[in-house]
């Protein structure tokens, strides 16, 4: 027995079918070899432990986020209208409730309803377990705007592509109510490299048109777009110029642009992306919420609205057709 | 919020997923030590092969070709939490996800203590060990490794070696050192 016999023994996983003579041979190997010992030990720590099978329903979980990442992916090209069954099944209990109260003449403070559906909702979503506390940030509270809510995101990460749509969908349908800012998050050099593009692209007035592009670009088309080559390129297609391109990327503004967003991300302690966060306070992303994060968004907001403009937005709600 | 697949991709995705996906949570579960951690990577590893289905359907070994998919997403998302502090507590949801086979009360310590100090060390090997380890560990021959790795079975049997060689290591070092596995805890 020597150490490559110990070796092949190991990778081949041989050990429970030695002979009692192999076994004999083996100890006396190890008790002379402290390479082959601690090799021996660290296998043997590991093969002892047993990994237990995964929970009944998780294929099932992987079958709906599949189901509803292909949906949200497939959006980006047809931009179908879709509520989300959940999310509008709480719109409408908000508006059923405003309708009821505004009917009963409660008056414009919302009523007991409304208070009863958005307690429903609050109960719905826990703090630590769908969403965590910002409590270490400086909160931001509800301007003209809005509720100040900010995604962070990286062109790079596909769930951020798969979000997206859910997301455009949402500013279109809250605005006046959420006052949505987009901020890349950067974790590694291509990450800062397409910040430094987005900036670029929002200095420059083509932020619109270019941001579901960058997304297509990468997941659609393949192109990592990981290099200021690539980039410039590809902004060339929007009409910019390389001139124009050098001037705005390398410009002190986009600079601080991309320096505020990770001084951003690092007071939201943002780890993951697709992740949004509501006023300064709460931070949601899918790892917490799973698919019902946009739902516990809409909650996080509906708390953090001044009383008046929640109770405006009821009045609205009640309104025959769905306009004003 | 969940939308389902079409019959047909629906179809194609469990015919190909779904006869490794306990393997692939097994491997996860290994290579995070964490339940929580190990769902998110395998449904990132599904997400992938809903994407790439044609992909999937064309190799000759889906398994692997789902392991080392799920071996990419692990080192991505293990260069994204470098910083985190990860090691698991007694009493955390690891400790009932990977357990010992170990028979009889005195055993059945030993196998706790081994796991414990297998969890306060893991975090300083390297990802690629990790996962080199734990696939290992799940019971994939070198064949196996080296087409989920894409290298050679020699460079493979090497970097194993070099791997549990490490790992001896630092078991050694967290047995001598007890107060280094507190700082590492409470990092």
């Amino acid at each position: 027995m020597n150490c490559d016999s110990i070796d092949l023994i190991l990778d081949g996983h041989r050990a429970p079918g030695l002979s009692p003579a192999e076994r004999q041979d083996v100890a006396m190997h190890l008790s002379g070899c402290s390479r082959c010992a601690g090799g021996w030990a660290a296998h043997d720590a590991l093969a002892r432990e047993k990994a237990c099978g995964p929970p009944p329903d998780l294929f099932a979980r992987a079958m709906g986020q599949l189901g509803a990442a292909r949906a949200a992916s497939q959006g980006i090209h047809r931009r179908r209208r879709m509520l989300a069954g959940t999310a509008a099944a709480a719109a409408a209990i908000v508006a059923v409730a405003a309708y009821v109260s505004l009917d009963n003449g409660v008056g414009t403070e919302g009523g007991g309803l409304t208070n009863i559906a958005t307690v429903q909702l609050a109960q719905r979503f826990v703090a630590g377990r769908d969403y965590e506390l910002l409590s270490a940030a400086t909160p931001q509270p509800a301007t003209a705007d809005g509720v100040p809510v900010t995604e962070f995101f990286m062109y790079q990460c596909f769930p951020c592509y798969s979000f997206e749509p859910q997301l455009e969908r949402f500013r279109t349908e809250t605005l006046g109510r959420v006052a949505l800012t987009r901020v890349p998050a950067v974790f590694n050099a291509v990450a800062e490299l397409h910040a430094r593009a987005f900036y670029t692209a929002e200095a420059l007035g083509k932020l619109e048109a270019m941001h579901a592009a960058f997304y297509d670009e990468i997941h659609v088309r393949n192109n990592r777009l990981a290099s200021r080559e690539a980039l410039a390129e590809f902004f060339a297609r929007f009409g910019v110029d390389a001139a124009a391109f050098d001037a705005a990327f390398d410009s002190s503004a986009v600079d601080a642009r991309v320096q505020d967003a990770i001084a951003l991300g690092r007071e939201y302690r943002i780890q993951a992306t697709p992740s949004i966060v509501v006023a300064g306070r709460y931070a949601a992303n899918p790892s917490m919420a799973g698919p019902a994060m946009l739902e516990v968004v809409e909650q996080l907001v509906a708390d953090e609205m001044p009383c008046e403009t929640r109770c405006a937005g009821a009045g609205r709600l009640r309104l025959p057709g769905g306009n004003e | 919020m969940r939308l389902p697949m079409s019959d047909s991709l629906e179809q194609r995705f469990r015919n190909l997923v779904q006869p490794h996906f306990a393997a692939l949570y097994r491997a996860a579960l290994r290579l995070t030590r964490r339940r929580a951690d190990a769902e998110d990577l395998v449904q990132e590893v599904c997400l992938r092969a809903c994407t790439r289905l044609d992909d999937l359907a064309a190799v000759a070994n889906p398994r692997a070709w789902l392991m080392r998919a799920l071996y990419h997403l692990f080192v991505d998302s293990a260069r994204r939490k470098r910083r985190q502090a990860a090691v698991p507590l007694a009493g955390t949801d690891a400790g009932d996800s990977i357990a010992s086979d170990a028979a009889g009360p005195d055993l059945a310590a030993e196998a706790d203590r081994t796991h414990e100090r297998l969890a306060a060390v893991w975090h300083r090997l390297d990802p690629e060990q990790r996962a080199l380890l734990s696939l290992h560990a799940e019971g994939n021959d070198l064949e196996e490794l080296a087409a989920i790795f894409a290298i050679n079975r020699n460079a493979l049997s090497a970097r194993l070696h070099r791997a549990r060689q490490r790992l001896a290591k630092l078991l050694a070092a967290s047995e001598q050192e007890p107060a280094l596995r507190l700082v590492e805890t409470e990092r």
